[in-house]
């Protein structure tokens, strides 16, 4: 039949509207309305899932967001969006989905046979189970066993948004607390945001009985009037299907909305489905409500067992009686609710097991005129039925949980609701750095002290009482309430009289007692976690994983907290809670990248003469957020070939190279020299206009940060030359020293690396090349020696010319306006054809740098290497004044003898370069893990020297000049000879021709 | 809005090129305006009069209004501004601010060449700009020109406010290209592409 289970009437739910769905393969229908979880439970699906380590059956244990068994893959192949709640879906005609870490489905898992038995993964078994013969052998079967459901590695075909906004009060949650804060501020003009995860606001309100009344009406009415009034206002937005995944620092609270239309419909209009708020609040009110906390007791995780909330909410709100027989197990009041929904609507027997030995007579009775069976001081001592639930015995308990197995009794049962009160939904309010109280009357950590301007409201702040909530809200919403949370908590329905049971304890052994059941950790889990001394809340979450993961805690948390404190005779509130983060519920990565994929994945800068690269068949690759040409191949031929050639070029005839993304940082003023010798190791203020000299940066630390030139254009002028992804960062460092740091200093820095492009012109035929263009510079080496700086004009334009070489050729670096470089490209190319003039890329300039053993910083150097590491430390030595890094230049970690050094190596086989990355052994024979002792940091094949070069960083390395060092990468082995790093002209001849 | 003369203000570029045109919203890429940065150490502050004097616009203490005609300063740093000229009008404004500093702490840029900007209008500019830009516009004055400093999809801009629902943003001619290729990717919803 069916939905068997699905009542004939009720719910909010459109009959006239049938859809069809698929569960692990099986076609079900549900109606518009359903979730999956409430059509799933409507068709008589009762095993929805299998726990996480041990594969036992599960079956849904919520109706909302906290639901921690039914998690679900849906779509297909590219579409296919995974580890989502059953409960959060919306039902659509067509859905297709899938339990996750089940195979071939959840109601018959293979992975339950081949699980490994329960002792061998207890409470840390990471740890301890696996020590024999090593981690390693067990490690690919563990993880091939872990993990919940599988990502598509297809490319995503939704779209998704951003949106910033702000607004004066942001309230969370759509309950009854929530709608009327919503209304109060509404009213006070404010530019209010109400936001809910559910597809209808209402909360509580939507699963309540018909019965429930507010203000004298039907609580859907009141819900309907409500909802009504708060359209009307132009200054209130309503955000249903929007759930508040974070809370951070400045009242920014990130939402992510998920669109009206369907997933497939969005994607053929090319709209995106979900959006991101980065929302901006003067105030929010948090009205999230509770959550139900199961009850521990042995084989509380059966198929059938369920909250007594969700119980009620699938029975009002989508009409389905998920079995006839019932059994609710509470150790509250509110419960009771429940027991008399069911009888209302059909189920038969029905009995109470309530842990507390008193029970109010008013409510006894009520129940028994009901036909409900009340055992009340009793505990369930066992659920029978393992892929549903047939029947429970319930025993006599104690005050702590000890039962009395003589006196146990047998109900019928198909379904279980459980109640062990109510946690208030704190996540939010914790992640905004409010402190949360335990309060033991309730058993519920609450909200204590707000650090941001949050109030929370109703059930959320432990307000379980609907008048209350109702009060709460409207005061917050008015502003009148304090600061921190609401009123103080009502007499609530829901506490627990009397002092909580966390487990059910016996003297004879008893089944598995459930306390996480997304993470799969039972009490005693939690007690043999006790017992090896993991005693703190956060030890204990990672010992034994508890709250962790997707579930964030929901249902077990205070459970959780609850078992530990029993076990360890402490009180919950001496334990404290561990701490909540976000997001609240997963969220995909997609939203979160938003437009940040593929070509607009991160801002890629322009050369200011792309197009002439483009002309020219560049290859373009990302270098320091730059797209810039890498080489410039001919058809037909490889990066390597390509970067030989130009190599090869420069060093015979001339290259043209488009350097501008150089950083270019104007200095000035009359303290411009004092404040750049603080800035460099190198003593600035000897220059004399028209002189270049190359310096190095440090951190405080003494690590080189970045190199470059700087000139003196005047005595009071300078241009500093930064790296080229070095640009914005040195900018920002100049100006946080200038500001922050030496505010005395008379200076002034601009950076022009943008305004000034820059051409590199470098060969032995440099100078003809640049005489052809017509220029007022005198070109001649006495008159413009190497590191030297003229001003001019060239080609008709303004220039700023530097003689410096990072090819250990000839070279000019040509800085012109921007504007102007496309142009002079052309030209360069033009004038420079009969002398073999080519474009050079990046990797050939890499290339050469590498021969003349110039490094490269970020990748010969790293955050530790000190100037003398790299054979600069005679700069610093004769050094006079003081400089940002030196005094670490003299501690003991940047004196010690040995210390990796920048050398040069020969690989003794011709035909195997080093490879970049290798690690230096410390012996021949050494075999890794080992501590190694240097490693190649450059390395190319010369095409001048024709064989392999290399640079690396090895301990002690200017003492072992000639030595042969063994090195490992990735499994093969390679012999090399120390040498200096300088393999061309070292000299320095032709860079000073 | 009016120009000084009290007539309707003639923004430049009317004619430029559009990127992208619907119903509800307008991108295009602004002409070659004059642009010209001026950088002042503290000890330079006293020349701010005489330089405001040769831009032909006061140079603002802080980010917020701005007048809504060129010439126009707009504020990117503390002493450090954008001033924007009518298109050719002012070819020697760089060097003239120069003269005016002479050897004080002081450095002027022409970045003609170096910055660009980019026109959003419509009904929808400003939705347009919250998708990419965390700036809250809600308390800023519903008429008259605004800027102020931010960014936009992660580039570095100067949010121009020239009056309800018209938008300049100043970028980086180097990242100009990828915020025209974010915001028109961004922009999907507002036109229809049959329309453009």
């Amino acid at each position: 039949m069916r939905q068997r289970y699905r009542l004939s009437h009720g719910g909010r739910i459109d009959r006239d509207r049938s859809l069809r769905f698929t569960f692990d393969g099986r076609t079900y229908e549900g109606f518009q309305g359903d979730t999956l979880a409430s059509a799933l439970l409507a068709n008589g699906v009762r095993i929805v899932g299998r726990g996480f380590r041990l594969h036992r059956p599960r079956g849904l244990l919520a109706a909302g967001l906290e639901e921690p068994n039914a998690i679900v893959t849906v779509g297909r192949d590219a579409t296919a969006e995974t580890n989502l709640k059953a409960t959060e879906v919306e039902l659509c005609d067509g859905l297709v989905a899938r339990s996750v870490n089940t195979w071939p489905s959840a109601r018959f898992d293979v992975g339950a046979l081949l699980s490994m038995p329960g002792s061998l993964l207890g409470p840390g078994f990471y740890y301890k189970t696996f020590m024999w013969p090593g981690w390693a052998v067990y490690e690919p079967l563990v993880r091939r066993l872990a993990g919940l459901g599988r990502a598509t590695s297809a490319e995503d075909p939704d779209s998704y948004d951003t949106h910033h906004a702000t607004c004066d009060v942001l309230v969370v949650g759509g309950g009854p607390a929530g709608l009327s804060a919503a209304l109060a501020a509404g009213a006070r003009g404010e530019h209010v945001v109400l936001v809910d995860a559910d597809r209808e606001f209402g909360g509580q309100l939507l699963g309540a009985d018909a019965a429930a009344t507010i203000d004298g009406m039907p609580a859907q009415t009141w819900l309907t009037r409500t909802l009504g009034r708060l359209r009307e206002c132009p200054n209130v937005r309503l955000l249903a299907r929007t759930l508040a995944t974070g809370y951070y620092d400045h009242n920014l609270v990130t939402l992510v909305e998920q669109s009206e239309i369907r997933a497939d419909e969005a994607r053929g209009r090319g709209a995106p489905w979900l959006r991101l708020w980065k929302l901006r609040c003067s105030r929010v009110i948090i009205a999230a409500g509770a959550i139900e906390r199961p009850l521990v007791f042995p084989d509380n995780d059966r198929p059938g067992v369920m909250l007594a909330s969700a119980l009620a909410s699938y029975l009002n709100r989508y009409a389905v009686l998920p079995g006839q027989a019932a059994v609710v197990v509470t150790n509250n009041d509110g419960a009771y609710d429940v027991a008399e929904a069911l009888v209302a609507h059909g189920g038969h027997p029905v009995t109470i097991v309530d842990t507390r030995a008193e029970v109010r007579a008013e409510l006894r009775s009520r129940l028994a005129s009901a036909g409900v069976r009340v055992l009340s001081g009793y505990c369930v001592l066992a659920v029978h039925g393992r892929r549903r639930v047939r029947s429970v015995t319930a025993a006599p308990c104690d005050g702590a949980g000890v039962v009395d197995r003589l006196r146990a009794v047998k109900c019928p049962a198909e379904v279980i609701g459980m109640s062990g009160g109510w946690s208030p939904t704190v996540h939010l309010f914790s992640q905004s750095g409010g402190r949360l109280a335990y309060d033991p009357v309730l058993a519920v950590f609450r909200p204590e002290h707000a650090r941001q301007a949050v109030t929370v409201v109703g059930a959320a702040a432990a307000q379980f009482d609907l008048e209350a909530c109702l009060a709460g809200g409207a005061a917050a919403g008015g502003g009148s309430a304090p600061r921190s949370v609401g009123a103080a908590p009502t007499t609530p329905a829901a506490a627990p009289a009397g002092q909580a049971i966390w487990r059910v304890k016996s003297s004879q052994r008893l089944a598995g007692q459930w306390v996480d059941f997304h993470n799969d950790v039972t009490a005693d889990d939690i007690r043999i976690a006790a017992a090896e001394g993991y005693a703190s809340a956060e030890h204990l979450k990672r010992y034994t994983t508890t709250g962790m993961a997707i579930d964030q805690g929901k249902t077990g948390n205070v459970n959780a907290l609850g078992v530990l404190a029993d076990c360890t005779n402490r009180s919950v509130g001496d334990i404290g809670v561990t701490t909540f983060r976000p997001p609240y519920s997963p969220v995909r990565f997609g939203v979160l990248a938003g437009r940040r994929r593929q070509q607009l994945f991160v801002p890629l800068r322009r050369l200011p003469a792309h197009e002439c690269h483009v002309r020219q068949g560049a290859r373009f690759a990302n270098y320091g957020s730059w797209l810039r040409p890498e080489c410039y191949a001919q058809p037909g031929e490889s990066l390597q070939s390509a970067m030989r050639r130009e190599a090869l070029a420069a060093r015979n005839s001339v290259v043209l190279f488009d350097a501008s993304p150089l950083g270019k940082i104007e200095v000035k003023g009359p303290d411009a020299a004092t404040f750049l010798s603080r800035i460099y190791i190198n003593n600035v203020s000897t220059l004399s206009p028209g002189a270049v000299r190359y310096g190095l940066m440090l951190a405080e630390n003494g690590g080189i940060i970045d190199d470059g030139v700087v000139a003196c254009l005047a005595h009071d002028h300078y241009q500093v030359c930064t790296t080229s992804a070095g640009a914005q960062r040195i900018t920002a460092w100049l100006e946080e020293w200038r500001q922050c740091e030496w505010p005395g200093l008379d200076v002034v820095t601009l950076p022009v690396t943008t305004q000034l492009g820059t051409l590199t012109v470098a060969g032995p035929l440099a100078r003809t090349v640049l005489g052809r263009l017509g220029t007022d510079i005198d070109l001649s080496p006495r008159a413009f020696p190497h590191l030297s700086v003229r001003t001019g004009v060239i080609a008709g334009i303004e220039a700023r010319i530097f003689r410096v070489s990072y090819t250990g050729e000839l070279s000019y670096e040509l800085n012109v306006p921007a504007g102007h470089i496309a142009g002079l490209w052309e030209q360069l190319l033009a004038v420079g054809g009969d002398c073999g003039i080519v474009p050079m890329g990046i990797e050939a300039l890499m290339l050469l740098r590498a021969e003349k053993g110039y490094v490269h910083v970020g990748s010969d150097t790293d955050a530790n290497t000190v100037p003398d590491d790299i054979g600069l430390g005679h700069i610093a030595a004769s050094r006079r004044g003081d400089f940002i890094g030196r005094r670490s230049l003299s501690t003991p970690e940047a004196t010690r003898p040995d210390r990796w050094q920048l050398v040069g190596l020969e690989s003794l086989d011709p035909r195997r370069p080093l490879p970049t990355g290798a690690q230096c052994l410390p012996a021949r024979d050494a075999r890794p893990p080992v501590r190694p002792c240097g490693r190649v940091t450059s390395s190319y094949v010369s095409p001048t020297l024709q064989r392999p070069i290399a640079l690396a960083l090895l301990e002690c390395g200017r003492r072992r000049m000639g030595e042969e060092v063994h090195l490992y990468d990735l499994g093969t082995r390679h012999v090399a000879r120390v040498r200096s790093p300088v393999f061309y002209d070292p000299e320095g001849t032709r860079l000073r021709g | 809005m009016a120009s000084r003369t009290g007539q309707p203000a003639t923004w430049p570029g009317e004619s430029s090129n559009t990127l992208l045109e619907g119903a509800k919203l307008r991108l295009r890429e602004l002409p070659s305006l004059g642009r010209t940065i001026v950088r002042l150490g503290t000890s330079a502050e006293r020349y701010r009069v005489e330089l405001a004097s040769v831009a032909g616009v006061p140079l603002p203490d802080s980010p917020g209004k701005v007048p809504e005609h060129l010439p126009v300063a707009l504020w990117r740093s503390p002493l450090d501004w954008l001033i924007l000229t009518e298109p050719g009008q002012r070819p020697d404004l760089a060097a003239r601010l120069r003269e005016v500093l002479g050897n004080a702490t002081g450095l002027v840029a022409d970045v003609g060449d170096t910055v660009s900007g980019i026109e959003l209008s419509g009904e929808a500019a400003s939705a347009l700009l919250a998708k990419g830009c965390a700036l809250d516009t809600s308390g800023w004055p519903e008429h008259g020109g605004f800027c102020v400093p931010a960014a936009c999809a992660r580039v570095p801009v100067l949010v121009h406010r020239l009056g309800p629902g018209r938008f300049w943003l100043h970028v980086d001619r180097s990242l100009a290209h990828y915020l025209q290729a974010w915001l028109g990717n961004a922009a999907t919803e507002f036109y229809d592409s049959s329309s453009r």
